[in-house]
């Protein structure tokens, strides 16, 4: 990729303001404040921050690339995961925001089902944030690749490392603030860059909505019924509470800061889904057609941004990149000391400070090398969602709501959910069906099972279980 | 949907890009007004006083 001075300038620029804002935020005391940020977050930084995390390399470059070749199918698809949003600040934030002993999902699982349980979701935490971190690591590492030419590997740890290095001395408020600002510059410059596109478009937009609606109807004719709602129902149940947002509603000041953060990230992505889809339309009036799918967010950028402002569009880029991997880093560190390191040994406040940071480094070193064998955005993400959705969701949202849990339930739904969503993978999910239906449907009827054969926790070692929680978290 | 997708979104998303900068500054001089405030010692250990 060749760029100009001020581009290039323009990309060092913003790696500069990134480094200040961690200088900024530095300083961490406690393990609660690094996990939490002092459970004071208000809404307008739940809503920016939450919004960053969701607008990854896939809500932006993957959806354009797919919109360039499917019209607003795909928009239909991917929607659903804003509705979820709405249905998680509505219920489910809230109702996390509640639990003010506790500093992860692990600890949640843990007040309901005890700590096997507690281990269960911390290794699924960490395992699920390493992946995701490996996955953006990719696309910003190639990104970096084209804009430098600096070999693969280099590119890969610069991008993971840098953010690693933003991440591990301020903690989640260090995280939240970075990830505000990367969320304004990208709700600024991708929106700018549709409404030039538009202006600069050789294509009426009467034209463009008739091609539109014609890769719509192509592309749908194309695929099966189950092909249709297995992606639909992977983007709503797939990230639903995973640990960054689940850090979010736990995070927040209130109740009603968690509700009305995630109702407005919700709100948001409806918006910007819409926004990135018409970016692969309008650029039909833009691009040669010629132009591969996964390169055509930054070939719009390219022709219509003048010099300077394109190398905006390129920190944007590493901006989705990094702000989603900052939680996610964040979220794997916390996870790993609470819900694994915790249940074996229970070191001091400053110890578990030091090994959460330490953390932060070790999880983005593995998640570097992870990233080499990652598969491309789309089709990494699903691969990810069909493991959180059918091993999590069921046991978390049965324990938030019902009044009485039985620890065999979780242990049956979390184990025998990921058996059988590995399993259908592996074996090609026959018929066309998608392992999150089977993973989620096996989960479902394995904590059933689980409820009615299983006993529920002594009183006792439910008041130990409790009280653990608030040892720890109660700095 | 494309031509809500062009004229309307952009302009909101815009604006929430506007807001959030403001926001976010506000935020960061909570955070340096903490980092400032004389440290307590129990906070640290983990110690109640």
């Amino acid at each position: 990729m060749n760029l100009r001075a001020i581009d290039l300038a323009t990309v060092a620029g913003y790696f500069v303001l990134m480094a200040f804002l961690g200088y900024l935020t530095r300083r961490t005391k406690t393990f609660s404040e690094f996990a939490l940020g002092r459970r004071s977050i208000p809404t307008t930084m739940i809503f920016a921050s939450l919004a960053a995390t969701i607008v990854g390399p896939g809500f932006s470059v993957g959806v354009t690339s797919k919109s360039w070749n499917m019209g607003f199918l795909f928009y239909f698809l991917v929607v659903t995961f804003a509705a979820q949003t709405l249905l998680t600040g509505l219920f489910f934030g809230p109702k996390l925001t509640e639990e003010r002993d506790c500093n992860t999902l692990g600890d949640v699982m843990r007040k309901r089902y005890g700590r096997f349980t507690q281990l269960l979701t911390g290794i699924l935490s960490v395992g699920l944030c390493i992946g995701f971190t490996a996955v953006m690591g990719k696309i910003g590492g190639t990104i970096l690749h084209g804009i430098t030419g600096w070999p693969m590997l280099a590119c890969l740890a610069a991008v993971t490392g840098a953010t690693a290095l933003l991440t591990f001395t301020g903690g989640l408020r260090a995280t939240i603030a970075t990830e505000a600002v990367q969320f304004s510059l990208k709700a600024i410059i991708v929106p700018t860059m549709l409404l030039l596109a538009v202006s600069k478009s050789s294509v009426s937009l009467h034209d463009l909505s008739a091609k539109a609606s014609t890769l719509m109807h192509a592309s749908s004719s194309s695929m099966t019924g189950w092909q249709l709602f297995g992606i639909a129902v992977s983007f709503a149940l797939g990230e639903v509470l995973i640990p960054p947002y689940a850090n979010r509603a736990l995070a927040a000041k209130s109740s009603t800061a968690s509700r009305n953060g995630f109702l407005l990230a919700g709100a948001f992505i409806i918006m910007w889904l819409a926004i990135v889809t018409a970016l692969g339309i309008v650029a039909h009036g833009i691009i040669p057609s010629d132009t591969k799918p996964d390169d055509v967010f930054v070939a719009i950028g390219r022709a219509v941004l003048p010099p300077g402002v394109f190398g905006l569009l390129l920190a944007t880029v590493l901006a989705i990149v990094m702000s989603s991997q900052e939680s996610v880093l964040n979220s794997a560190a916390v996870a790993f000391v609470r819900d694994i390191v915790s249940l074996a040994a229970r070191p001091g406040e400053r110890a578990t400070l030091l090994l959460a940071k330490g953390s932060t480094l070790g999880i983005a070193a593995v998640a570097i090398l992870a990233a080499q064998f990652s598969p491309s955005i789309i089709e990494g993400l699903l691969i990810l969602y069909a493991i959180w959705a059918p091993t999590i969701l069921v046991s978390l949202i049965a324990g938030l709501y019902l009044r009485e849990v039985k620890p065999l339930a979780s242990w049956l739904s979390i184990i025998g959910g990921a058996a059988a969503s590995l399993v259908w993978q592996f074996a090609k999910e026959p018929g066309g069906v998608p392992a999150i239906i089977v993973g989620l449907s096996a989960s479902l009827l394995l904590y059933a099972i689980g409820h009615f054969a299983g006993k529920t926790l002594s009183p006792l070692s439910r008041s130990a279980l409790s009280s653990s929680t608030n040892n720890v978290c109660s700095t | 949907m494309l031509y809500l997708a062009v004229t309307i979104f952009p302009i909101i998303a815009i604006a929430c890009g506007v807001v959030s900068l403001y926001s976010v500054v506000r935020f960061v001089a909570e955070i340096q007004r903490d980092i400032r405030r004389p440290s307590d010692p129990s906070e640290e250990t983990g110690n109640p006083k």
